[in-house]
């Protein structure tokens, strides 16, 4: 059983890193690219205790998604960033289920971040009764 | 610990504080991978873990169309309501039917902006619209 959870838990980490990997390089690409006129890169932190679910990763459920834009950007710019990520069913449940719990968004220029509970996201899109 | 008898040899006591520090560390870890690995308890109502959401760690994103969605669907969505309103061909009963087609699958897929690529390509070929 120990040996089955040790297995799990290492082929977790490199399906993370993997989505991180793939995450950031297209991001570097489009950038590059000039498809999009920021450069995001997203890492993971210790995250939202208060927004942790059953699927949480231990010190690692929050996905930090850094902003590079070359002036600080308004709240609503990085809400519409936000509301895209968390828009996309598919993304949230792949999120939650790396063991993601807390989207957080914030650029480097300015003093603003944001976050986002990605369960209360996730269970939006179901019938469950204790939907928001 | 070391001691120094009457004639003089030095003799050391079997039990080294170093193997005791080693010993503590070693249950500290057990414990921790013990706090690691058990199993949790589910608690019922919690959190809905059917419709699949473990289904979804073998799926696949296409980052690039995301991120092109991200910042550019916007303006090809308002483009895209704009000519293809069904309003635009009011005597041509063929060309309505698809306009309404075209304009549900629109609000659809308003944040893909692939998707909106198609419904311009199909706009183009039978609607005879130019972009």
């Amino acid at each position: 059983m120990i040996w089955n959870n040790i297995r799990n838990w290492f082929s977790d980490i490199i399906e993370r890193n993997r989505f991180l990997r793939d995450w950031n390089r297209n991001a570097k690409d489009s950038y590059v690219s000039g498809i999009i006129p920021i450069l995001m890169e997203a890492r993971t932190t210790i995250g939202s205790t208060e927004y942790r679910h059953e699927f949480s990763k231990w010190m690692a459920g929050g996905f930090r998604v850094k902003v590079l834009s070359g002036k600080p950007m308004s709240r609503q710019e990085l809400m519409e960033i936000g509301e895209f990520i968390i828009g996309d069913d598919t993304m949230v449940r792949k999120l939650v289920s790396n063991g993601w719990d807390t989207l957080e968004l914030y650029d480097t220029a300015g003093t603003i971040g944001l976050k986002w509970q990605l369960k209360k996201y996730t269970l939006s899109l179901t019938n469950h009764p204790n939907r928001p | 610990m070391t001691t120094l008898n009457a004639i003089g040899n030095v003799s050391y006591n079997v039990i080294d504080k170093w193997m005791i520090v080693s010993f503590v560390e070693l249950l500290v870890i057990f414990i921790l991978l013990f706090f690691l690995f058990r199993e949790k308890k589910k608690k019922p109502n919690d959190f809905y873990v059917g419709e699949g959401v473990e289904d979804f760690k073998d799926v696949n994103i296409d980052f690039g169309n995301m991120f092109n969605s991200m910042f550019n669907a916007r303006k090809l969505h308002s483009t895209l309501k704009r000519k293809i309103h069904p309003d635009l061909f009011p005597n041509d009963e063929e060309k309505i039917k698809i306009a309404n087609e075209l304009t549900a699958r629109l609000n659809e897929s308003q944040n893909d902006i692939a998707k909106m690529r198609e419904i311009q390509s199909i706009a183009v070929e039978k609607l005879g619209i130019e972009f």
